[in-house]
């Protein structure tokens, strides 16, 4: 039994043109402007800061933080791309080349890793150094695993990983949009699966070197799973927020029906649900077993103010989306999906936050959180100007792909 | 109002799909508002032809899940709380994110449950007779018919208009159906 599909629902608003090339540049512009003073102001506070705290980690830190967004943003669309191919479906046509446009920004995020490199002794200080330190026979492993020749050889590694399999999927869709079909798609899909544990393995040890290792002594072994899903999430409501916005115009405009956005929305409550599932175990899980070992990650965490951000999370990175994403109201509706996609973007913010800053000690500081803000900023100008200039040079369909006849004959 | 208390309505039958919708939008507009139509599968458009409201289902699956929700954590709480409290391992009486894994199964359970027997209820299943069985062609509705029956409850049912009208929409054929 179907509902009435409401008339006024998304796509009839009038139709407009394609996007120009002069729509495109004043993007660019607009998103270079912004990284430009995202990076002026992240210098100013961090300026001031060291000044006034003669402490260099919470700048990396705070880089670490809006580095860890957008690399989740890429990430995310490059599993997304891979799903895509080995399931198939109407929506994954409609986001691929959003998608790829979004893991290609992964070349510029591994140039921006080397100031993380720089500083892993001073963000690391237990284990992050240049010559191993010796420790007890127990945790010689961990701190050899931590050290820094190690992350910086081991991220070199997962960077290789990521950049290659970008680097395929690109070169085989320009295959396909020259004409050559053939074995294109057949190759993609035969790549995508095992894309999909590469990435799972390469997450796993980045996720423990880069954000678990800021407090070495914790452990969980559910964390890069939860924060896979964060990327997961992360590049999916990007991808879709992207494509929200472009879906008024050709060739998206009269090719979208009611049924693709109910399928959009609902993958979105998916991954909602299954990032507060992985949030949820981890911290059931720790609750449960209440080791002092397994303790503190959680008790930093939910006292003086943490508890508040926590609350905010619980609330608006699942209860709210989780209500409005069951109703078809909010699934048909091009401006009410978008809202909560873009509202969901700025959580995985929050929860990103919520899941380093704790690690520093911030006694006596009250404005570290802006440097946070800062660095996303400028991070986040330079994603979408590369993104932009990638989305720009190819058609917005991938019109030699098989599929897509059948998914636009619905018309 | 057609007075004929032993006539059901009118079935009229299709070839195609577009034709039955076809049909059906016609009749909508003509004003008719009592009246169902059967095809083998579903087809895109047809319930809004028709008219379609919306349900009371999702609200009463909310109802569903909030008593799940509330009876589950309610049971665990008065187990480990209130009958028998017990401290196990340091933590507090109402350990409560142990009890989030069963209050949402019982909220799933119990909205599942809403969803499926309270369609049957609405739909006012199981039916073991409806008058359009006396309609022999009527069984290929499951197979490779497509039929439109305007019911004679229906204010604007008039037994030779009505059939007048349909006549007019292309039908295969037109038949009268006993109560």
């Amino acid at each position: 039994m179907s509902q009435a599909i409401t008339p006024e629902a998304s796509l009839e608003t009038p139709p407009r043109g394609e996007v120009t090339a002069a729509e495109w540049e004043r993007v660019r512009r607009i998103a270079l402007l912004v990284a430009a003073g995202g990076a002026a102001v992240f210098i100013l506070l961090g300026l001031s800061h060291w000044l006034l705290h003669r402490d260099a980690k919470q700048l990396f830190v705070s880089y670490l933080v809006g580095y860890a967004y957008w690399l989740g943003s890429a990430l995310g669309g490059l599993v997304f791309l891979m799903l895509q191919y080995v399931t198939g479906g109407a929506w994954g046509l409609f986001l691929r080349r959003i998608l790829e446009a979004s893991a290609s920004v992964i070349l510029p995020l591994a140039v921006l890793f080397i100031p993380m490199i720089i500083g892993l002794p001073i963000v690391y200080e237990e284990y992050g150094h240049w010559t191993p330190v010796p420790v007890e026979s127990k945790l010689q492993f961990k701190a050899i695993w931590l050290s820094a020749p190690a992350v910086t050889i081991k991220a070199i590694l997962y960077f290789a990983c990521w950049i290659g399999m970008v680097y395929l999927f690109r070169r085989w869709s320009r295959q396909q949009d020259e004409g050559a079909n053939g074995r294109i798609l057949d190759r993609c899909e035969t790549l995508g699966a095992p894309g999909i544990v590469i990435y799972a393995l390469t997450i796993t040890f980045a996720s423990i070197d880069w954000v678990m290792a800021l407090e070495p002594d914790w452990y969980s072994t559910i964390f890069p799973a939860m924060f896979a899903v964060g990327q997961l999430l992360n590049g999916y409501a990007f991808a879709l927020t992207v494509f929200l916005l472009l879906s008024d115009r050709p060739p998206f405009a009269g090719a979208i029906q009611p049924a693709h956005m109910r399928d959009f929305g609902s993958l979105l409550l998916a991954f909602v649900m299954f990032w507060a599932y992985m949030s949820f175990s981890q911290f059931l899980l720790i609750w449960v077993g209440n080791l002092p070992e397994e303790n503190p990650w959680y008790l930093l965490r939910s006292r003086g103010g943490w508890q508040y951000v926590v609350g905010f999370i619980a609330l608006f990175h699942f209860a709210v989306p989780f209500m409005l994403l069951l109703l078809r109201d909010i699934k048909e509706h091009r401006g009410r999906l978008l809202a909560v996609a873009a509202g969901l973007l700025v959580m995985r913010f929050i929860d990103l936050f919520w899941w380093i800053e704790p690690a520093l000690n911030h006694q006596g500081e009250y404005f570290y959180w802006l440097l946070d803000i800062a660095a996303w900023t400028a991070l986040g100008g330079l994603y979408i100007w590369w993104f932009t200039g990638q989305l720009r040079n190819r058609p917005l369909l991938p019109w030699n792909d098989p599929y897509l006849a059948e998914v636009l004959r619905h018309e | 109002m057609d007075t004929n208390p032993g006539l059901y309505g009118l079935l009229a039958e299709f070839d195609s799909p577009q034709t039955l919708l076809q049909a059906t939008r016609s009749a909508y507009e003509a004003g008719y508002r009592r009246m169902d139509a059967y095809a083998p599968f579903p087809i895109e458009g047809l319930p809004d032809a028709l008219g379609f409201h919306r349900t009371r289902m999702p609200l009463l699956i909310l109802i569903g899940g909030l008593v799940g929700a509330v009876s589950g954590f309610a049971l665990q709480y008065y187990c480990a709380a209130v009958s028998y409290p017990i401290n196990v391992g340091g933590r507090p009486l109402n350990s409560w994110p142990s009890w989030i894994p069963v209050t949402f199964e019982l909220t799933v359970l119990i909205a599942s449950l809403t969803a499926v027997f309270g369609l049957l209820a609405l739909c006012g299943l199981p039916m073991p007779y409806h008058p359009l069985f006396h309609v022999p062609r009527f069984s290929r509705a499951t197979r490779d018919a497509f039929f439109l029956c305007i019911e004679s409850t229906d204010p604007r049912f008039n037994l030779p208009a009505t059939k007048d009208f349909l006549a007019g929409l292309n039908p295969r054929e037109i038949t009268e159906v006993p109560q």
